[in-house]
């Protein structure tokens, strides 16, 4: 079956320290059932983050804690915190 | 050994006036490394058991390692140590700095001061000739103008110094031992065991050359680790390196926020919901940053760099040149206090460092009071008229004004919140401490880690002591791993480095940086064997105590008793109980009581005082 292609908002809380994606928040299109797993796989291939191994972080969608198997929908907020806590 | 010890330690007795100096032998230095080490070592011998903490008996050092001023990069460290007025057992603390390898530089690898003056005393330092001084001329003064008195007293412009703001003065149980004028030996009360002593500041100068044994390998040594903070690598640990080197400790402050890393309402919030992004955003030091930086600040032989000079112009708290916050200061007077009023942090932290006070405890006390004030247990006439609600930036400067000047409320809160909890007879159940003494600011309920460190380090409650903190809990030979970091930690900081050469370092840097400094050999088990030996002197000087298991304390919602119901650390709760078994067990001690085996102490060797402490004979 011919799934849809739904954009979700993805921002990230991350120290600024970290280059691997300059903006905060970026857009990215998904196909209609994708989960956060599926999310996270396609930005580790396109931005190099191991979001799904060592150090995986805290993830939010709407606000609401999710885990891998989260599906998202059209105009989601995904917020991805960055794991690292110091000082 | 050929390098890094001067060799010597002082001796000082306020209340005789008598000086006197001991050679630092090659055994203990082998055996107990520096700082916590060799202070545990002293302080277990030179003192007795049940002595008050605020009374002449106590004794408080302030130690280096062998890599502190040695050139190693990262080695600035001195240590303080004392047993502390709020719990009544071990204490240590740690700064960076300047004043660690000055000290080493004027003569001495450790200072210990026993009794008391009868008026204010400054002891000073100056190449190997020691005096102590009137300081009635500095009493009352705060941590960062008596270093002015000072350069005009002794007429040496280069002096550095360790002392006291007017809160050690007034025995506030919170107050730090300040140095260089804003880095801080804080946690524990030392500066309160300072101020019973009269003893306003040790101050130091020196034109000694601290030796080295290989400086070729010294500086290829230095070479390797300034290109690993140079080129961090894409993992967790360089990611704390670039972090740290851009935006400070606090670089960490808005994701630890919402990850559930940051407590948030004296830890009975939820960093998403009740702070949220916008304003966990507003408290990170990226914000800070944009508004106040001035330059960057770095410690002696530090090329990571983590602090910064700001300047606050204007604004509710015009502050002129100040410091930047870091992480545990913001924390704790930001999201655990509701407050994202930056300037009113900034103001905080600048009131904590020039009156000698732990930020950490005071920013907690306040939670506390705030908690209190919502349930209905404060209110004004308790607190001078302050209406300490939830986020009130007002009420947040007004009361930690009212600790710092010792006035109003401020007298009571100056004790801790365990000690006002008990004044007013009231609030127990908002208590967020470990042992009495407010917890740091990680949260064990993302990572359970620090429920041990916090419930079961000789010193309660900190941040900046080893352990398996943020390692997931189902590891095989988790008490294994947590002891393993324990002793590491014990060794890097003895040896007088910065806890964040941890992840800075190249893999196997510090123990090659020791044996480079002192031309000593250190074998993997040697280091680690001499690191649970230091532990387990701090520990012993605990069970000396008469403390038992059972006195290590830590409040309940700390580690998820009950646990939050919602976010991302929701129906989470830590067994804190099995962490400290595995703890107990791995190292030799009696799970019960925590005393450690006679087998054990045996097996660490160099440990034939406490032997006969706990043994006899």
């Amino acid at each position: 079956m011919h799934r849809k292609i739904v954009e979700v908002i993805v921002r990230l809380v991350l120290p600024t320290c970290c280059k691997m994606i300059e903006r905060e928040t970026i857009t990215v299109s998904l196909k209609e059932g994708d989960t956060v797993e599926t999310l996270l796989t396609m930005l580790g291939a396109k931005y190099g983050i191991s979001w799904l191994g060592e150090g995986t972080g805290v993830i939010f969608v709407n606000q609401k804690k999710a885990g891998l198997e989260t599906p998202l929908n059209r105009g989601d907020e995904v917020l991805l915190v960055h794991p690292i806590g110091g000082g | 050994m050929k390098g890094g010890y001067v060799g010597k330690l002082l001796f000082v007795d306020l209340t005789t006036s008598s000086i006197r100096e001991e050679e630092l032998s090659f055994d203990l230095a082998k055996n107990f490394i520096g700082g916590y080490g060799i202070g545990a070592k002293f302080l277990f011998d030179m003192m007795k058991p049940g002595v008050d903490p605020l009374g002449p008996e106590n004794v408080i050092g302030f130690v280096t390692g062998p890599l502190t001023g040695s050139g190693a990069y990262m080695g600035g460290r001195y240590m303080v140590v004392c047993k502390s007025p709020v719990y009544g057992g071990w204490n240590d603390a740690n700064a960076g700095g300047y004043f660690g390898p000055e000290l080493k530089k004027a003569g001495y690898d450790g200072v210990f001061v026993t009794g008391a003056a009868a008026k204010p005393v400054y002891l000073w330092i100056n190449d190997g000739n020691v005096e102590i001084r009137d300081a009635s001329k500095l009493w009352g003064k705060d941590a960062k103008e008596v270093l002015d008195a000072l350069i005009e007293q002794t007429g040496e412009p280069k002096l550095r110094a360790a002392v006291i703001g007017p809160a050690g003065e007034h025995l506030s149980l919170m107050a730090a031992v300040i140095n260089d004028g804003h880095r801080a030996a804080a946690r524990g009360g030392s500066g309160a065991v300072m101020g019973s002593k009269k003893l306003k500041a040790v101050v130091v100068r020196g034109t000694g050359e601290i030796r080295v044994a290989d400086r070729q390998r010294l500086s290829e040594l230095n070479k390797a680790i300034r290109e690993a903070i140079a080129n961090p690598p894409d993992n967790v640990f360089g990611q704390y390196v670039r972090g740290f080197a851009n935006l400070g400790t606090g670089s960490t402050t808005t994701p630890s926020v919402l990850s559930g890393d940051a407590p948030v309402k004296n830890w009975g919030g939820i960093g998403i919901e009740d702070f949220g992004v916008e304003r966990a955003k507003k408290v990170g030091n990226q914000s800070f940053n944009e508004n106040y930086f001035v330059k960057k600040y770095a410690c002696a032989f530090c090329p990571l760099a983590c602090g910064a000079i700001y300047r606050v112009d204007g604004g509710k708290w015009p502050l002129g040149i100040t410091e930047r916050p870091e992480y545990e200061t913001a924390a704790a007077f930001g999201p655990n206090c509701l407050n994202d009023d930056v300037e009113a942090i900034l103001k905080c932290n600048e009131l904590c460092n020039r009156f000698g006070l732990d930020t950490i405890s005071v920013g907690a006390t306040i939670a506390w009071v705030m908690e209190c004030y919502e349930k209905g247990l404060l209110g004004p006439e308790e607190l001078d008229g302050i209406e300490a609600v939830w986020g009130n930036a007002e009420a947040i400067v007004a009361l930690t004004e009212k600790i710092a000047n010792n006035e109003g409320c401020g007298k009571i809160l100056a004790l801790g919140s365990q000690a006002a909890a008990q004044k007013w007879g009231k609030g127990y159940e908002y208590l967020q401490t470990a042992m009495g003494i407010e917890v740091a600011m990680h949260d064990p309920r993302l990572n359970p880690g620090w429920a041990r460190v916090y419930q079961y380090d000789p010193t309660p409650g900190r941040h900046v002591k080893g352990g398996a903190a943020s390692v997931p809990l189902n590891i095989p030979d988790r008490g294994k791993v947590d002891v393993a970091m324990a002793s590491n930690f014990e060794i890097l900081s003895s040896a007088g480095l910065c806890q964040f050469s941890m992840f800075a370092f190249p893999k196997g840097a510090i123990k090659e940086l020791l044996e480079a400094v002192t031309g000593e050999g250190f074998s993997e088990e040697e280091l680690f064997t001499a690191g649970v030996r230091i532990f387990t002197m701090r520990h012993s000087f605990n069970v000396r105590e008469g403390l038992k298991r059972a006195d290590y304390t830590i409040s309940p919602r700390v580690t998820g008793k009950p646990p939050l119901p919602q976010g991302p650390t929701a129906g989470v709760t830590v067994d804190n109980e099995k962490l400290g078994n595995e703890f107990y067990a791995t190292l030799g001690w009696d799970i019960n009581t925590g005393i450690p085996g006679k087998d054990t102490l045996e097996r660490l060797g160099g440990m034939a005082n406490v032997i006969a402490t706990l043994y006899g004979g």
